[in-house]
């Protein structure tokens, strides 16, 4: 059951692990304004990620914010101005600016949060047995989980063992890939075709791409860092109180 | 008899002591140490005490950041986007690696060795025991294993 007055560092579910960690609240803030709802993801705070990061693609979409993005930084700006959609762009706008300050605070909260749980040190569960998944704390190697995550956006949540996130990234990832035609455009990149290859890519949904990478190789990253030390600590606490001794006597004599 | 065994926190130290436990070893005649790491008056910030680690994560924020800029740019220059893109995380990474480590260098720690003692599992026996003993301890992935003679 949950221990509302003395919670652990971490909890299992039939999803993964969910669990606090200290997290610099300006990285936190600039993933949110890479990819809202990225922020709240390395927050643990996985639906409300979820719903913000939806928002971003679909009111994106609508607006034209990716690209009048892309026509900005080419300096075309009446371009930029005249695809924006003001029914749309405003509350783009407020939403993402209330999302960068929303996981900065909690990134402040949760340091404090962490710092008291971990001076409580209360047993941290290290395994979870459920109808349909079975869930533990192993250590891993971060390098592993970031190289998955470039290869394909997702794989590297997997390996983390957050399979609900792993599919979503993957789903995703499936339809920028689908939308953009980067996988073509590619391919008419190693045939050396690069007119070719560059008058494929989609710019719209091709702008998605770097950011949900680069944040599913950070998250993977991290987290993995996070669940070894969380694998140390509570390894720790367990044989800590299992081998429990004051009296072990390795010298005939108390010294 | 004492042999010790320095071990990683892994599940295999847990599968030593267990099936030491299941022989004829009891769990009073077994002590577990746990080591700390070595105290040091200058931590870096972030996440790990891992110069190379933490300039990683910054490298990647950067990287990201750069991709974006450097697809959009691509659009319009000869090299197009994915190629514009890649380049721009390259730089970016190099940017932000190169912005935390600089900086940290003189502080970070000195390198470390390949795999570090994390656990001592003492265990007190008779001389009949020891060699049973210092199979499993080896067979589990101690790092190293002494015994007193």
């Amino acid at each position: 059951m949950i221990n509302e007055h003395d919670p652990s560092l971490a909890r299992m579910s039939v999803f993964g692990i969910t669990h606090l960690q200290k997290q610099s609240p300006l990285m936190i803030a600039w993933w949110s304004a890479v990819f809202p709802g990225f922020g709240h993801y390395f927050l643990n705070h996985y639906i409300r990620a979820t719903l913000l990061s939806l928002s971003e693609v679909f009111i994106n979409t609508f607006a034209h914010i990716n690209d009048a993005m892309i026509y900005s930084f080419c300096g075309k700006f009446e371009l930029a101005q005249s695809v924006v959609q003001p029914k749309w762009a405003f509350g783009y706008l407020i939403i993402y600016m209330i999302t960068i300050w929303d996981s900065y605070r909690l990134a402040i909260y949760q340091n404090k949060v962490f710092d008291l749980t971990c001076l409580k040190n209360e047993q941290i569960s290290r395994i979870g047995i459920f109808p349909l998944e079975i869930q533990f704390l192993d250590r891993k190697k971060p390098i592993v989980g970031a190289v998955y995550s470039f290869l394909f956006p997702g794989l590297g949540q997997l390996y983390i063992h957050r399979f609900g996130l792993a599919f979503y990234a993957m789903i995703w990832w499936w339809i920028y890939l689908y939308f953009s035609k980067l996988h073509e455009s590619l391919l008419q990149l190693m045939l050396g075709n690069l007119q070719a290859s560059n008058l494929i890519l989609q710019q719209h949904w091709l702008l998605f791409m770097p950011s949900v990478m680069g944040g599913a190789i950070f998250h993977a990253y991290t987290t993995t860092i996070e669940h070894n030390k969380l694998y140390r600590i509570a390894q720790r606490q367990y044989l800590k109180n299992r081998y429990r001794k004051d009296d072990f006597l390795i010298f005939h004599k108390q010294v | 008899m004492i042999i010790i065994g320095m071990f990683e926190q892994s599940i295999e130290l847990e599968q030593a002591l267990t099936v030491l436990e299941n022989s004829s070893i009891s769990r009073d005649q077994i002590l577990v140490v746990f080591m700390d790491d070595k105290p040091s008056p200058i931590q870096i910030s972030g996440r790990t005490q891992n110069i190379h680690s933490n300039a990683f994560e910054i490298g990647m924020a950067s990287a990201t950041g750069c991709a974006v800029i450097g697809a959009s740019v691509g659009f319009t220059l000869y090299l197009g986007p994915i190629i514009c893109g890649l380049l721009g995380a390259l730089i970016g990474f190099t940017i932000g690696y190169a912005l935390y480590y600089f900086p940290n260098k003189s502080k970070a720690q000195s390198k470390k060795t390949k795999k570090i003692p994390e656990v001592a599992v003492i265990i007190q026996c008779a001389k009949s025991q020891l060699s049973f003993i210092e199979d499993i301890l080896w067979k589990y992935q101690a790092i190293t294993v002494g015994k007193s003679h």
